[in-house]
């Protein structure tokens, strides 16, 4: 009886998710299905893009990256490098001019609208994902 | 003591692609005896120096994406020195006590820098295919020394080149598989 009320239950979510997803997609124009397109991203991808939310040199992401994820995230410059390209080819960043950084210059990257739009979708879908996983466990955990 | 700095050795060593793990810890083992790379290659040269505990990476690029500059610096600023290049392989040293994070942090990326060179033998691959069907091709077919080269040389080619396609095929679904590389800072600095 309780496992059929639960899959019932989360029958119910699982219909209500998808059709706020279903609703959503119909209101956005055409370059938010390209922005779609480009999801999910790699963490990597996902930390690049969201410290590059205000214009930053490689190794100033590195360090935003490790700082804002509490040492939990660290880039690789090999890692870093092949995303910045990647990145810069999908237009999703462009390059923002150089700054000075201990005597000497470095080339800095800031998102694009669309890169911002792509991150911003990102996180949407991250947090809606979440969202939808703890309700699922705490219902389970409730019966 | 002075002039021992300036001794140098060559040794004849040979690493396939697929195994620049194993050269990277047989660099940091004669890092460890006091010999330090300084040139790549065939030989490879060392310089005397005092015994440290080193690391060494190996990256490939056979195509500049973004310009040298930024990419030496992302190393450098990372904590990797810039040793030596050859070819399209770049070669990275860092002190192994200092902590620094290796230089791919995840799969995707590390699996790219095999990706890139198998797409690079693929093409190379494909040339000595044509090369092969052209010499085959019956009004080129000749039986003399000419033709019989024309026909030897690119199915050695191909034979070499297959084989190192399929053992950095196993070694990118070997690292898919496994994905035991280091993430964090906590999985082995501390």
């Amino acid at each position: 009886m309780t496992k059929s009320r639960t899959r019932i239950i989360i029958s119910v979510i699982d219909i209500a998710a998808s059709a706020i997803s279903l609703i959503d997609m119909k209101t956005k124009n055409s370059s938010d299905r390209r922005a779609r397109a480009l999801l999910p991203l790699t963490e990597a991808t996902y930390w690049t893009l969201a410290s590059l939310a205000t214009p930053r040199h490689g190794y100033a992401i590195m360090q935003t990256v490790a700082d804002a994820s509490g040492g939990q995230v660290r880039l690789g410059p090999g890692t870093l490098y092949a995303v910045l390209a990647k990145l810069l080819e999908q237009k999703l960043i462009r390059r923002a001019g150089e700054s000075m950084s201990e005597g000497e210059r470095r080339k800095e990257y800031t998102l694009t609208p669309l890169g911002r739009q792509v991150i911003e979708l990102e996180c949407r879908r991250l947090e809606s994902l979440a969202r939808t996983g703890r309700q699922i466990l705490l219902r389970k955990a409730g019966t | 003591m002075t002039n021992r700095n300036d001794e140098t050795k060559r040794v004849f060593r040979f690493f396939w692609a697929w195994e620049d793990e194993d050269e990277g810890r047989w660099l940091a083992e004669m890092a460890h005896q006091g010999w330090h790379l300084v040139k790549s290659g065939f030989p490879f040269q060392f310089r005397r120096g005092e015994p440290k505990e080193v690391r060494y990476r190996m990256d490939y690029h056979a195509r500049e994406e973004l310009d040298r500059g930024e990419y030496l610096n992302l190393f450098r600023d990372a904590g990797w020195e810039h040793v030596c290049k050859y070819g399209p392989w770049h070669y990275f040293r860092a002190d192994a006590a200092a902590g620094v994070c290796d230089i791919y942090t995840d799969v995707p990326s590390l699996t790219g820098k095999y990706r890139r060179l198998l797409r690079v033998l693929v093409f190379f691959g494909l040339v000595n295919l044509i090369g092969l069907a052209n010499n085959l091709m019956p009004d080129h077919f000749h039986t003399d020394v000419i033709g019989l080269i024309g026909i030897i040389l690119p199915v050695l080619a191909i034979l070499l080149v297959g084989y190192v396609i399929i053992r950095l095929g196993m070694l990118i679904a070997r690292l898919k598989r496994s994905s035991g590389i280091e993430s964090g800072p906590a999985s082995s600095h501390h």
